[in-house]
C-alpha cells in the first residue's frame, strides 16, 4: 500500500494553539506528525494508520457533544472510539441548514438551544455512512468480490465468504477517489445494531481536564500577547465621557487605555499592560466620568413597578388565542387571579468572559470560549473594519457557557484593543465585571386569570406576561408580527381549556439580556406549573393526578406515574418533609420531565434534601453524560430559585461576586436521583431541560409546607432560604 | 526584587512584584495554566494549590508569603505522567463537565485525603468549598469516597 504524498485540505483547519501531547482530547489534523489523511466527506479524514480526525462544529461546553458526536461518526463508520480524534474548527461547512433543522438557528454556526445532537443525530451518521460505504467499495474492488460480500467492523472492511480484511488505513487513498454516494439514501444503522450509541461512555476530554491541561480561551498563549482588563460604563446606556490615565500610566507594565463604544449598551475603556494584574490595578487608577443616561434611575422596585403596571395597562400581542377568555372571565363565578414573579438572573460561569484577539496586516485571528464563531466574526469585522470574511476563529474549551457565550461584547472590546495597541491582547473580565455585566435572564411578571366551572374543570386561561423580549433585544428580524416568542415559551404549554388567551406586554430591558439556560422556559415553567399546583390545590386534588388530568396524553403520564413510584408519592413524605411536584411539557424539546422535591422546613427556610427526576428525552446517545446534563441543569436550577437575584439601585447592578450572587456548593447538596425513559426512536433535547421545572418542584414543596403560595423567586428574597 | 520558592519539586525564582498574587504569578510569569481564574476573591477556589501541603487559594496568596515555601499546583501532581489516586478516582467517576473548576476540586481532595483517609461527608464540605456551576458535585463526593478508599486499602 502507498503512503498518499499530498493532502486535501478541506476550508478551514483550525489549530489549537496549544495541543497537549500524547492526550486524547484534540489533535490538530493534518500532516505535521505521521502520514497523510484523506478526506472523506466534510467532516471526515482517515490517514493510512486508520486513524480518525473528525472537524466538530459544536462547542464543548461542559455537555458532553464532543464525546456524543464522536460517538454518533464512530458508530455509524464503524470505528472503535479511540480511534476518533477531533478539533474543533469553524467554517461555511458547519452553516448548512439541515443542521439545526428548527428555525431561527438555521445558517449559523452556533452551539445553544439544546440542539446539537437532535441536529446532527442524521446528518453526522448519513456522512459517516457515506464514508464507510466508500470504503467498503475500495475493499471489494480491490478484491474483485461483489459490494454485497462485504461488511464493516472494527475499522475494517471484511469479505464475508473468504474471511479477508483490510483495515481502513488501507483503503482510504482509493475511497476517496470513489464519488461518495447520496448519504440521504444509504441505510443507517438501526438501533438494534448499536455497539456504541446508548452504551454509558466516558468523556474524551476527562483525561486532560483532571490534569488541568485543557485550553480554555483563558490559557491561550499567543507570540506577543498583551493582556488586558475591562471597566464597563456602570449604568447600561452610559459612555465615557472623559479618560484620564495620567495615574495608571505611573504603574510599571501599563501599556494603555482604551476606550471603547460599540452601540447604546456595550462602552468602556480597556486597560492594556503586561499582565492581567497590571491591567486590574491601572484600571481601578483610571479617572473615568460617564455619561447620564435614562437607565441611572433604575431600581429593583422600580422595576417590579413597571411590570406590574404592564399586566394591566397598554397593549399586549397575542401568542396564543383560543375562544373568548375575557368574555368568559367577565362572567365567571369562581375564579383565580394571581400574580407570579421571576428576577433578573447572571450566568456566572467559572470562566470569566475573555478573548484573545489578534488584528494584524487587515486580517484579524481569534481565539475564544465561544458558543457562536459567526457572530464573533461579525462583531470583530465591526470592531476592526476587516472584513468578516477575513477574521479568523479559534474556539477554545469553554468553562461553562450557559448561553452567555454567544453575545459577543468582550470579543469588541478585545478586538478593539488590540487594534488600537498594534499586538495580540488576551482581554479577561474580573468577575466583578462578568456579574455586573452579564447578558441577562430578564425579569418577568404574570398575571394568571382562570374562570372554573362549579365542578371545577378550567373555562378559560387568560396569562398575560410582562418584561423584555430577548430576540427584540438580540435579533430583532425574529420578532414575528409584534410577538418575542421567547417572552412566551413554555407559558401554558400543553395546557387545554375552551378559551386561553396568551398575550405578551412588551417592556424595555433594564441591561443587556439574554440567553440563559432554558431561556423563556426558565420563568415560564415556574409561572405555568405554579398555576397549576394553586389549582390542584384549590381543588383538593392530589397534586400528580391534577397533571395527569390536564396533560392527557401518554409521555407526561409514563413519566408522572414513575416519579411517582420513585418517591413513594401515595405513602406520602415521611415526618417533618414535604413533596412539591412540577411536570415540564416541553413539546418543542421532544421531551417530558417530572420532578419531586423533597424537603424540609427549619427556622422558617427550606432545606432541600432530594430532587427526583424523570426524564423522558427520547433515545439517550451517552448514558453517562445525560445523567450529568440532567443532575447539573437540576442543581443550576435550584442554586437560582433558592438565591438567584440581581438586583439594580441607581442603574447599577448591586451584585459583584460569589458572595452577594451565592450559588450551590456541596454543602448546600441535595440528592438528585435520575429515571430516563425512552420515549421515542430519536433523540430529544436534555441540556436545558432540567433546569426550568426543578424551580415549580421546590416552590410548590415550600407552598405547601407553609401553606402560602410561593409567587416569586428567589426563596432567598421572602426569607425562605 | 526577586522571590524563590520551591515549585512542583523545583526551585524557581521571578522578578515578578511581591504583592502579586500567586495565582497570576503562576499563568503569566511561570507558564503554568492548570490554575483557574474564577473570582479574584479567595471564594470560588478554582485557583486552589498546594502551599507547604495546605490547600490555599492562590488568587489571594501574595508571592512575598510563599518565598521558601513548597508550592504545588495541579501539573504537580501526577508525576511522570502518573496520575495521583484522586486523579484516577475523577477519571473513574468521569467527574468533569465544562471542566474549569476541576483542578481546585482536586487540589482541594488532595489535601483534604493527605490529613483524612476517612472523611465524612461533612469533612469533605467543609474541606472543598470550591464552586462548579456544571453541578459536578455527587460525581466529585463519590470520587474522594473512592480515592479515600483506595489510599486506606494501600497503606
Amino acid at each position: 500500500m502507498s503512503v498518499a504524498l499530498t493532502r486535501r485540505h478541506f476550508g478551514a483547519l483550525a489549530a489549537a494553539l496549544v495541543v497537549p501531547v500524547g492526550l486524547a482530547h484534540t489533535q490538530v489534523i493534518g500532516t505535521e506528525a505521521g502520514t497523510a489523511s484523506r478526506a472523506l466527506g466534510a467532516f471526515v479524514r482517515i490517514d493510512a494508520g486508520g486513524q480518525v480526525s473528525f472537524r466538530i462544529g459544536q462547542s464543548e461546553m461542559g455537555q458532553g457533544i464532543h464525546t456524543g458526536l464522536c460517538m454518533l461518526l464512530a458508530e455509524e463508520l464503524d470505528v472503535p472510539l479511540a480511534a476518533v480524534r477531533y478539533v474543533n474548527a469553524t467554517g461555511p461547512e458547519f452553516k448548512h441548514p439541515i443542521a439545526y433543522a428548527q428555525p431561527p438557528l438555521t445558517g449559523e454556526q452556533i452551539t445553544g438551544g439544546s440542539l446539537s445532537t437532535r441536529a446532527y443525530w442524521l446528518p453526522l451518521r448519513r456522512a459517516a455512512a457515506s464514508a464507510r460505504d466508500q470504503l467498503l467499495r475500495a475493499g471489494a474492488a480491490r478484491w474483485s468480490v461483489p459490494e454485497g460480500e462485504c461488511s464493516t467492523a472494527d475499522g475494517q472492511v471484511v469479505h464475508g465468504p473468504t474471511g479477508r480484511r483490510l483495515a481502513y488505513g488501507a483503503l482510504v487513498e482509493a475511497a476517496s477517489q470513489l464519488a461518495p454516494a447520496d448519504g440521504q439514501l444509504l441505510p443507517l444503522k438501526p438501533r438494534e445494531a448499536f455497539k456504541l450509541i446508548g452504551q454509558p461512555t466516558r468523556r474524551l476530554d476527562t483525561l486532560a481536564k483532571v490534569q488541568g491541561q485543557a485550553t480554555f480561551g483563558i490559557d491561550v498563549r499567543v507570540p506577543g500577547m498583551a493582556w488586558a482588563t475591562v471597566r464597563h460604563a456602570p449604568a447600561f446606556g452610559s459612555r465615557v465621557a472623559s479618560l484620564d490615565d495620567k495615574q495608571a500610566r505611573k504603574r510599571k507594565g501599563f501599556i494603555a487605555a482604551v476606550p471603547f463604544s460599540d452601540g447604546e449598551l456595550n462602552n468602556g475603556v480597556v486597560v492594556v499592560a503586561d499582565s492581567y494584574w497590571t491591567a486590574k490595578q491601572a484600571a481601578a487608577e483610571l479617572a473615568v466620568e460617564w455619561t447620564p443616561t435614562p437607565r441611572d434611575h433604575v431600581s429593583s422596585v422600580g422595576i417590579e413597578q413597571r411590570l406590574r403596571a404592564r399586566l394591566t395597562e397598554g397593549e399586549a400581542v397575542s401568542a396564543r388565542k383560543e375562544g373568548d377568555a375575557a368574555k368568559v372571565l367577565a362572567q365567571a363565578g369562581r375564579k383565580l387571579d394571581v400574580t407570579y414573579f421571576a428576577p433578573y438572573l447572571a450566568h456566572a460561569t467559572m470562566e470569566p468572559m475573555n478573548c484573545t484577539a489578534s488584528v494584524k496586516d487587515g486580517r484579524c485571528e481569534l481565539w475564544v470560549p465561544t458558543q457562536r464563531p459567526d457572530n464573533d466574526r461579525e462583531v470583530a469585522a465591526r470592531a476592526s473594519g476587516i472584513a468578516a470574511t477575513a477574521v479568523k476563529v479559534n474556539v477554545t474549551f469553554l468553562g461553562g457557557g450557559f448561553g452567555r457565550r454567544g453575545d459577543s461584547d468582550y470579543v469588541f472590546q478585545a478586538v478593539a484593543a488590540s487594534k488600537a495597541v498594534g499586538r495580540p491582547v488576551q482581554l479577561i473580565w474580573s468577575r466583578e465585571e462578568d456579574i455586573a455585566h452579564d447578558y441577562y435572564r430578564p425579569a418577568m411578571m404574570v398575571r394568571h386569570e382562570v374562570a372554573l366551572s362549579p365542578d371545577g374543570e378550567l373555562q378559560a386561561l387568560r396569562s398575560r406576561i410582562a418584561g423584555p423580549g430577548i430576540w427584540r433585544h438580540n435579533r430583532p428580524i425574529l420578532v414575528n408580527k409584534g410577538l418575542d416568542a421567547l417572552a412566551t415559551a413554555g407559558l401554558l404549554e400543553g395546557l387545554k381549556a375552551p378559551n386561553v388567551t396568551v398575550e405578551w406586554a412588551e417592556t424595555a430591558p433594564d441591561a443587556n439580556i439574554g440567553f440563559w439556560r432554558g431561556v423563556g422556559n426558565s420563568h415560564n415553567v415556574f409561572f405555568t406549573d405554579g398555576l397549576v399546583d394553586e389549582l390542584a390545590q384549590l381543588l383538593q386534588v392530589d397534586a400528580i393526578a391534577y397533571r395527569k388530568r390536564l396533560y392527557a396524553n401518554p409521555r407526561a403520564h409514563a413519566v408522572l406515574d414513575r416519579v411517582a413510584a420513585m418517591v413513594n408519592w401515595q405513602a406520602g413524605p415521611p415526618p417533618g418533609r414535604h413533596f412539591g411536584v412540577a411536570y415540564y411539557e416541553a413539546g418543542r424539546w421532544g421531551t417530558r420531565v417530572a420532578q419531586v422535591a423533597e424537603i424540609s422546613m427549619a427556622g422558617g427556610k427550606v432545606r432541600v434534601n432530594k430532587v427526583s427526576c424523570v426524564v423522558d428525552s427520547g433515545l439517550i446517545v451517552n448514558p453517562n453524560q445525560a445523567l450529568a446534563q440532567v443532575q447539573g441543569a437540576t442543581l443550576f436550577g435550584l442554586s437560582a430559585a433558592l438565591h438567584g437575584r440581581i438586583e439594580f439601585q441607581d442603574g447599577r447592578v448591586q451584585q459583584s461576586n460569589f458572595h452577594d450572587y451565592p450559588v450551590i456548593t456541596l454543602r448546600d447538596l441535595p440528592d438528585v436521583e435520575v429515571t430516563f425513559i425512552e420515549g421515542a426512536d430519536a433523540p430529544g433535547s436534555i441540556g436545558e431541560i432540567a433546569c426550568p421545572p426543578v424551580m415549580a418542584a421546590v416552590a410548590n414543596a415550600v407552598s405547601r409546607a407553609t401553606g402560602q403560595r410561593v409567587r416569586s423567586l428567589p426563596l432567598s428574597a421572602s426569607g425562605l432560604a | 526584587m526577586s522571590t524563590s520558592f520551591q515549585l512542583n519539586q523545583r526551585t524557581v525564582r521571578t522578578a515578578a512584584p511581591a504583592d502579586k498574587p500567586l495565582l497570576w504569578v503562576l499563568r503569566e510569569e511561570l507558564g503554568l495554566v492548570g490554575t483557574k481564574f474564577g473570582c479574584g476573591a479567595g471564594i470560588c477556589r478554582a485557583c486552589t494549590v498546594h502551599v507547604d501541603s495546605e490547600a490555599v487559594p492562590s488568587c489571594v496568596t501574595p508571592l512575598a508569603s510563599v518565598a521558601g515555601k513548597k508550592v504545588t499546583t495541579i501539573e504537580g501532581l501526577s508525576v511522570g505522567g502518573v496520575l495521583d489516586p484522586v486523579q484516577r478516582a475523577w477519571v473513574a467517576q468521569d467527574v468533569p463537565q465544562c471542566g474549569y473548576c476541576q483542578p481546585g476540586m482536586v487540589m482541594a481532595s488532595v489535601a483534604l485525603l493527605r490529613k483524612n483517609r476517612r472523611p465524612t461527608d461533612a469533612d469533605i464540605e467543609a474541606a472543598v468549598p470550591n464552586i462548579c456551576r456544571c453541578g459536578t458535585y455527587h460525581r466529585i463526593k463519590a470520587a474522594v469516597h473512592q480515592a479515600a478508599g483506595e489510599l486506606r486499602g494501600a497503606a
